[in-house]
């Protein structure tokens, strides 16, 4: 009994102590476990033993064309190996500026086996290795750099009728100046476009290089009553005319397109007026960037905008209803000095030496009376903050040719007393009935100038007055129709050691027999024309433009 | 000793348990209020951006600071009274009653109808809404049981860009100082009849000025160039002429603005 008594009060107390501290100590903070141990560390390496060297150029750099596949393996090294692990294989953005690509995520598993269908460009490929265990990842970036296809890059574009199937297409030529022998790679747009090809009549092709850092390059085609702009990688269909405006004109007839090379104003002459439109990095994030209202206005505008390359919103014009030139500010909408809009005056009145407008021993201009019509503008001085131009100017009869020279301005003063060439049919063979003319950009001022007649290639050397003189420089085979003369000139932000150097001649020689071709031609020092031809490019069908379109980027 | 060692026993028990409960807060029930959900004390309706509108309705926001209810609830609207309040009912604006809290919702929205009115093209017609307690809703939160509601048409936009050296659509070179009649046939060029919307606002972004309103200054150019030919004539006057009487009854240029 005592016993009893005994144990019930040791209970009773052991009871009560215990009972107290679980009640204390449920609610007592719990303080962890601070014994920490080393996570696995995984080094990721390439396996260059294991994918394409021409690919996977080093272990961190890998070049793919679009569209190709890519594989890339990868070696692993664990401080404490583990089998749980998990993969991902990213593509992303160089910048924090720019959006990730629409293809993101390209794979999970440890050897990469992916297509690549990103535009090219510059990305990061990123690979994430995750041991699930700890939940630790490890990263290795490569440099992405998606390449074209080899008709994507730089090359002539050499735009072709054919009726045969019922529509255009276009060649490219990969070569920039003939000095490398280029490969011909042909109907490169209905290979982009399900088979389609360019509408019947495209009669001219044109290459957009917006600002470098934004890498963005369009090529457009205008045909009868509207136009199109395809990728300049792959050629695919990007827009048509019926997207391009904010306000539709009322019919389509795109007589000349064109922006100073890594610029922003791109304008387009429709119908004889002007439209412009900014792409920019602040406009290429809101897109659709439309061409605005047409700059309506007392003239009525020859296909050929002047300006220059630092400045490029000041659009020297020619109003040739009126016979006179126009200074458009594209970022204000003022005319010159915000001069009002009056015909033939929109510029101070000449203000030269009256005698250096007399028609045969003067050589001064007044920018508000030229009185001729203009057949032909192009830079003849490579494109600065004053680039010169030269200006071709007919009577109405068409046997009377002068040439004008000026540099592209923020402003004119109108006192020329300078630049006024009359270039005479007899010292200058066939200038009056010339269907082509083109301006190299290495010769001194006056310089030369290259004009087409028949199957002939004459070399115009400008000279004072009414001296300026022209020789044969190249003729075709007889028969031979000129269809298109281009000075090369790149747009590259350093311009090669050829720039402006090189005529580029397609030609319809069929009456010959021989077919429609492309001639390279070296200009010599003193802007002759280097025979034979560096190289000659045939088996095209008939050829209705070229231009040459720069690497993007560049 | 064996009653207080059971009494220990049965604390130190008890207490094991519920040493952690949590504490749970003590309800408390209160009528249902009422609020205006607007984000702010007033808002601005302008038929600027209707310019085709002659009347329009608001569709105001009210919220329920409480539970819904099984069955639809009235809540009592009536105009309030302030100091800048110009606009006469039943002219400017009319209320829509009865109002109601849909059965099962927390908000809604209430219709007041508005009117442009001849006055608009100079005054900033005002009213204050004001939410009232009945058997259904108790006032709600005390800030936000009345509206004020601002109607305007020909008003200057706050972002009506003046500033210099910048370039966007309310530049002093693009549209120039702001008047009434200039003003009038800016939205009516910009009126954009799919969407019954036009322009009205041409605010400066952190990044520049958006590349289309150089766009919009074009076309208002046009439109006048094309149909008041007078307005750019040498001289001025030779066709349709369209003149700002607020402006020392100038022609009317923009892009650039002549004045």
């Amino acid at each position: 009994m005592l016993q009893s008594q005994i144990m019930k009060k040791v209970f009773t107390h052991i009871m009560v102590s215990g009972l107290m501290v679980f009640a204390f100590y449920s609610c007592s903070k719990d303080l962890g476990n601070y014994d920490y141990s080393d996570a696995n560390v995984i080094t990721i390496t390439t396996d260059m033993a294991n994918v394409d060297p021409t690919v996977v150029v080093n272990s961190d750099s890998i070049v793919v064309k679009q569209n190709d596949s890519l594989k890339v393996n990868i070696l692993l090294s664990q401080t404490k190996p583990s089998n749980d692990l998990s993969y991902e294989w990213m593509i992303t953005q160089t910048a924090a500026s720019i959006a990730n690509p629409p293809q993101y995520v390209v794979g999970n598993s440890q050897q990469l086996r992916t297509k690549i269908i990103l535009l090219p460009n510059l990305y990061k490929l990123v690979v994430k290795v995750t041991d699930k265990t700890t939940g630790v990842s490890f990263y290795k970036f490569y440099q992405l750099n998606v390449d074209t296809n080899p008709w994507g890059g730089e090359g002539w574009i050499v735009l072709q009728d054919q009726p045969f199937a019922n529509g255009s297409d276009i060649s490219v030529i990969t070569t920039r100046d003939g000095a490398v022998r280029g490969t011909v790679y042909s109907n490169v747009y209905s290979s982009a476009n399900n088979g389609n090809k360019l509408p019947v009549g495209t009669y001219k092709v044109n290459v957009m290089s917006y600002n470098t850092t934004l890498r963005i390059q369009k090529v457009s085609f205008f045909y009868p009553n509207g136009g199109l702009q395809v990728k300049s990688t792959d050629f695919a269909d990007s827009s048509f005319h019926e997207s391009w405006f904010l306000d539709p004109p009322a019919s389509y007839n795109f007589q000349v397109n064109g922006q100073v090379s890594g610029g922003q104003y791109e304008y387009v002459i429709n119908n004889n007026q002007l439209y412009y439109r900014r792409v920019n990095a602040a406009t290429v994030q809101a897109p659709p960037i439309k061409f605005g209202a047409p700059v309506l206005g007392t003239w009525t505008l020859s296909p050929f905008v002047i300006n220059n390359s630092t400045s490029e919103q000041w659009y020297t014009l020619y109003d040739q209803a009126n016979r006179c030139f126009v200074l458009y500010n594209a970022e204000t909408g003022a005319l010159y000095a915000n001069r009002p809009d009056v015909a033939n005056s929109h510029f101070l009145p000449y203000s030269g030496a009256a005698a250096a407008l007399h028609p045969t021993t003067g050589s001064g201009f007044d920018l508000n009376n030229i009185g001729r019509n203009l057949v032909h503008a192009e830079n003849s001085q490579p494109m600065s903050s004053s680039t010169t131009y030269n200006s071709f100017f007919r009577n109405n009869n068409g046997d009377s040719t002068w040439l004008y020279q000026f540099n592209a301005a923020l402003a004119y003063n109108n006192n020329f007393t300078t630049g006024r060439y009359f270039l005479s049919n007899t010292n200058v063979p066939g200038i009056n009935t010339a269907t082509m003319f083109a301006c190299p950009t290495f010769l001194t001022a006056p310089g030369k100038f290259y004009y087409v007649n028949n199957n002939n290639i004459y070399i115009g050397e400008v000279k004072s007055l009414a001296t300026s003189t022209a020789t044969i420089g190249y003729t075709f085979p007889a028969g031979t129709i000129i269809k298109a003369m281009k000075v090369f000139k790149s747009g590259y932000v350093t311009a090669p050691s050829s720039e402006g150097r090189v005529l580029v001649v397609a030609t319809d020689e069929t009456s010959s027999g021989g077919g429609h071709k492309v001639y390279f031609f070296n200009l010599s020092a003193t802007g002759t024309i280097t025979s034979p031809a560096a190289n000659i490019y045939t088996g095209f069908d008939k050829i209705t433009d070229i231009v040459f379109k720069k690497g993007v980027a560049f | 000793m064996k009653k207080t060692n059971i009494y220990l026993i049965l604390v130190a028990f008890t207490l094991s348990f519920a040493g952690c409960k949590e504490d749970v807060p003590t309800l408390f029930t209160e009528p249902d209020g009422i609020y205006f959900s607007a984000s702010s004390d007033s808002i601005s309706y302008t038929f600027a951006k209707y310019p085709s509108r002659l009347i329009d309705t608001l569709k105001i926001p009210v919220t329920v600071l409480g539970t819904a209810s099984e069955v639809d609830r009235e809540m009592f609207i009536e105009k309030g009274a302030g100091s800048d309040v110009n606009a006469t009912e039943g002219v400017h604006y009319k209320l829509l009653p009865p109002y109601k809290m849909p059965a099962g919702k927390v908000s809604t929205t209430i219709p007041v109808a508005v009117y442009r009115t001849g006055d608009m093209d100079s005054i900033t017609a005002t009213f204050i809404l004001q939410l009232k307690a009945n058997e259904n809703f108790q006032s709600g939160i005390s800030t936000k049981t009345s509206l004020k509601v601002k109607l305007g048409y020909l008003q200057k936009p706050p972002t009506w860009g003046e500033y210099t050296g910048l370039q966007w659509a309310g530049y002093s070179a693009n549209f120039g100082s702001w008047t009434k009649t200039k003003y009038k046939i800016i939205l009516e060029t910009l009126y954009d009849p799919v969407s019954d919307t036009t322009v009205t606002e041409f605010p400066y972004a952190r990044t520049g000025a958006p590349a289309i309103y150089l766009q919009y200054a074009q076309l208002v150019r046009n439109h006048l160039r094309t149909n008041y030919p007078g307005n750019f004539s040498i001289p001025r006057g030779i066709g349709a002429t369209l003149r700002d009487p607020d402006y020392k009854d100038s022609v009317i240029q923009v892009f650039p603005a002549n004045y």
